[in-house]
């Protein structure tokens, strides 16, 4: 049996806090990862 | 003393590249000659992984990206050549693919108990370097015990998902800052840096942001 709970299931989430626009520093081809595994470089 | 400036990373247990930008970020903030407050958020990768997923991580990101497996053997061992030049042993052979929603919980948990930080890096050597598994609650309250935490109160939270709803608010916010892949830091939440950059870059976003918070703090 499977111990991680059904995360799409209606849970009320923590109020998020309010999301200023952010300035992307840095280069864009650094290492990381996104959906299915590592992408970039 | 100065104030701190604020970092938030958004990392999930399983990304390679999260646990190298922790180093590296570690590294930037050493060479920044100030206070860094950082606080871990929650980005789950693959939340429909199960638990006990029936493979290896080279299965799992074959079949889940579409890849020969020979090119993710690649990718792989790529990845482990930058975590040893960071100082991290990763051992791949051991890892136990698995779906880390609770290892978030976990790491909410460890925040109300002022332990984030140790839990974070408890985590990430768990699944990178010493093939522990991540998914199960009795794996991850015995991680929890290794740095202190109470292992009966964790089981109990974990299993009540106490901290579920701060675990998908954290989803919901890096959604909201447009975050598709991690890591990911917001510097005093103006600055954003995606991937595992040098450390050079970290220590000049928190110069920048500490200059300009003193600016506004003078005006």
């Amino acid at each position: 049996m499977s111990d991680a709970p059904d995360t799409t299931a209606p849970v009320a989430p923590a109020e998020a806090a309010s999301v200023p626009t952010i300035e992307l520093l840095g280069q864009a081809a650094a290492g990381g990862c996104c959906g299915g595994g590592s992408c970039g470089v | 003393m100065s104030e701190a400036i604020k970092v938030d990373i958004w990392s999930d247990v399983q990304c390679p590249w999260c646990y190298i930008g922790k180093r590296k970020f570690e590294a930037g903030a050493a060479l920044f000659d100030g206070n860094v407050e950082v606080e871990y958020h929650s980005f789950e990768l693959a939340p429909d992984t199960p638990v006990d997923f029936d493979g290896s991580p080279v299965d799992y990101l074959s079949q889940r990206k579409g890849l020969p497996v020979a090119e993710v053997e690649q990718m792989l061992e790529h990845v482990t050549g930058i975590a040893e030049s960071v100082g991290l042993h990763y051992d791949y052979d051991s890892v136990h693919q698995t779906n880390t929603v609770i290892s978030h919980e976990l790491l909410h948990y460890a925040k109300a108990h002022g332990r984030q930080l140790d839990m974070k890096e408890r985590l990430l050597k768990a699944y990178f370097v010493d093939g522990r598994h991540v998914g199960r609650i009795a794996d991850l309250a015995d991680l929890a015990a290794e740095i202190g935490l109470d292992r009966d109160d964790v089981i109990r939270a974990l299993t009540a998902h106490d901290f579920l709803a701060d675990v998908k608010a954290d989803v919901a916010q890096a959604s909201a800052y447009g975050i598709q892949g991690v890591p990911f830091f917001v510097i005093d939440g103006k600055y954003g840096i995606s991937g595992a950059q040098d450390p050079d870059t970290f220590a000049q976003a928190l110069r920048q942001a500490h200059t300009e918070k003193s600016e506004e703090k003078n005006k």
